[in-house]
């Protein structure tokens, strides 16, 4: 008797122990990646923020610094100006060539598919950095917005042609036809039955075309030479003092600010369309 | 209301598959007509041609005197309903039903008002604001007649209109449809692959079988008299007995005994001709004594359908199935005599599986 009871003991010692270390774990893997998080929030308000997260000594002192800066409000703006630029190119775009491609069997399209979507990782990538500018310097395009939106538009369509193309397989054909019986052409199809079906999957990519340029270093580095045409992800890299040190006071504020307007617009087309991340119909 | 001539009518797909092959056909404006065949016999492609939805290869498509052979589907003056219905799940009832008005310009109010008017005439009151998704299987049909009827169509095509309905709701429908037909008086083609469907429905049928007409005719012709094997098997709830035989001394060997040649076919078969000799089992009985022209038979197996009994006999080396009333069926094992009904057996020839006469 005594033994059993040892043993059911030593058991529950054990089992205690290890959620004891499964937990501590945890929590220290999650303050890992909570850490940027809370500076995040938290420096902009510390009258002098260092790289370590402390209790800050309150003050709103960088949001004014910050409203001073003569670029820093005009490049949001030109963060926004490229985001729903390459959004809404991206959209019609993907729309009309997923729809292209879901109902129109051309020979090998499933390879053409595939191959776009590696080749799409260099389009915008380091890799094609020399050619790119090359191709926008031709056309006249340097520090335009529109030489960004078309590039970045490029690099991310193939992507979304691929999503996309899963929600309108998922259309029935049977919708289309009923609506041709009645006169309706390809563009009303498209309007009327296959656009309002695929609106989950429309949102999604919208919200993540956004996310990707707003985030996006490489391609307005390159292609915008003027500080007042530059998105804020290149402005944050010309804030330095006088001796050449990071200006922590002006990056954080910076980051919080930089990091409202998306979190904005994900939670509108959130409440408004509805994500769906993948195609599919109740029939 | 129009008329439906098919001439010479092909659709082949790349590759050389005929799906519609050669198929001539002639429906009359304001006829109910079905197009009966087993999957793959190429009877939804010709609905689709017909309402453009497929490209003719080859061969010339009239609708009400006009050559809609090239024609777009929506310059058919066509409406069709689809197997899945094809309901927008983004529109109401209502809209569902007053899409093709819009894609026409036809004012929002008036559009309501239409749709409102074709959905109160089809028993769809008070539906009118709810989404395809919340209806049952049986209203969602009624919404696709609806959408399809309201544009005043010459001609209604209808694609497996019964098959997605439970058995019940089925036979509801069926009586549903002919008589929104008959108040319609449209020209109605509708495509099936049960022929119980087809026979209660249609003023007249055409069977296919890979993409060839089989025989065209009234429910009746086509129930008494088929042109071939094929269409004496697949018409009927339980097939035709056909048995392959002999002409000899003028009669045709069944088992031990022989039967007289059927009257129409006499003095076409020659002596030793190979032969099928066909006969509905509802058209044979089961007697305990012998009768004139009875053959006799041993039970090998009853099935019992309710009202009536399917009798399984064997005759020498030819097994046939008879339909018994339920008071008379016999067991497993006995023995009688088959007695075929006057003038209802057919004789086909087992080369060309064409009837004789």
């Amino acid at each position: 008797m005594t033994t059993i009871k040892t043993v059911a003991r030593d058991r529950t010692v054990t089992h205690f122990v290890s959620r004891v270390l499964f937990t501590l774990v945890l929590v220290i893997v999650s303050l890992f990646f909570a850490l940027p998080m809370v500076w995040l929030i938290l420096a902009p308000f510390d009258a002098t923020p260092s790289l370590t997260v402390s209790w800050p000594d309150w003050t709103l002192d960088n949001f004014v610094r910050l409203a001073e800066n003569p670029y820093a409000m005009r490049s949001i703006l030109n963060s926004l100006i490229l985001g729903v630029g390459t959004m809404a190119l991206v959209i019609v775009l993907g729309a009309l060539a997923s729809y292209a491609m879901s109902r129109i069997s051309i020979p090998g399209r499933d390879g053409i598919l595939y191959a776009l979507l590696l080749l799409s990782s260099i389009v915008t990538g380091t890799a094609a950095m020399v050619p790119t500018f090359q191709l926008i310097n031709q056309l006249q395009l340097i520090n335009t917005h529109v030489g960004v939106i078309l590039v970045l538009a490029g690099g991310i369509l193939p992507t979304v042609i691929f999503i996309l193309k899963d929600f309108m397989d998922s259309i029935p054909k049977s919708y289309e036809e009923s609506a041709r019986l009645y006169g309706a052409g390809p563009f009303r199809i498209l309007k009327d039955v296959v656009v309002p079906i695929a609106r989950p999957g429309l949102a999604f990519i919208a919200i993540w075309t956004i996310v990707q340029v707003w985030g996006n270093f490489l391609v307005p580095f390159l292609l915008l030479r003027t500080p007042d045409m530059q998105p804020a992800a290149v402005l944050m890299y010309t804030f330095y003092t006088e001796s050449g040190q990071a200006d922590l006071r002006l990056i954080s504020a910076f980051s919080l600010v930089f990091s409202v307007p998306v979190l904005l617009i994900y939670f509108f087309v959130n409440r408004r369309y509805g994500f769906r991340f993948h195609g599919g119909i109740k029939s | 209301m129009a008329a439906i001539i098919a001439t010479e009518l092909v659709k082949e797909y790349p590759g050389g598959v005929r799906g519609v092959d050669s198929v001539d056909v002639e429906i009359a404006d304001g006829e109910f007509f079905a197009l009966l065949g087993p999957s793959g016999c190429g009877k939804t492609t010709l609905l689709r041609s017909i309402a453009g939805l497929e490209s003719i290869t080859s061969g010339k498509l009239t609708i009400g005197e006009k050559d809609v052979t090239n024609a777009e589907p929506g310059e058919r003056g066509v409406a069709m309903v689809f197997q899945d219905y094809a309901l927008f799940p983004h529109m109401d009832v209502g809209d569902n039903i007053a899409y093709p008005l819009r894609i026409r310009r036809v004012g929002k109010t008036e559009r309501r008002t239409t749709a409102e008017s074709v959905a109160n005439g089809l028993s769809l009151n008070g539906l009118i604001e709810r989404r395809p998704g919340q209806l049952s299987g049986g209203q969602q049909q009624r919404v696709a007649l609806a959408r399809a009827v309201a544009t005043r169509p010459d001609v209604l095509l209808l694609d497996e209109p019964l098959s997605n309905l439970d058995a019940r709701l089925r036979l509801e429908a069926r009586t549903f449809l002919k008589e929104l037909q008959r108040d319609l008086g449209v020209t109605t083609v509708f495509v099936t692959h049960d022929q119980a469907e087809a026979l209660a429905l249609a003023d007249r049928i055409a069977v296919m079988k890979a993409g060839k007409l089989q025989q065209i005719g009234s429910p009746r012709e086509i129930f008494h008299r088929p042109n071939n094997t094929f269409v004496a098997g697949f018409i009927g709830s339980v097939p035709m007995n056909l048995l392959e035989t002999t002409v000899a001394a003028g009669r045709v060997r069944i088992g031990e005994a022989d039967v007289a040649v059927p009257t129409e076919a006499a003095g076409l078969v020659r002596e030793g001709q190979k032969v099928s000799w066909g006969i509905r089992p509802e058209y044979l009985r089961w007697s305990t004594e012998p009768a004139e022209d009875g053959i006799a038979a041993e039970v090998v197996v009853t099935e019992t359908l309710g009202a009536t009994s399917l009798v399984l006999v064997s005759a020498g080396e030819h097994k046939l199935q008879v339909v018994v009333p339920e008071e008379h069926e016999p067991a497993t094992g006995d023995r009688g005599w088959i007695v075929p009904q006057r003038n209802r057996a057919l004789l086909f020839d087992v080369e060309s599986t064409e009837r004789i006469g």
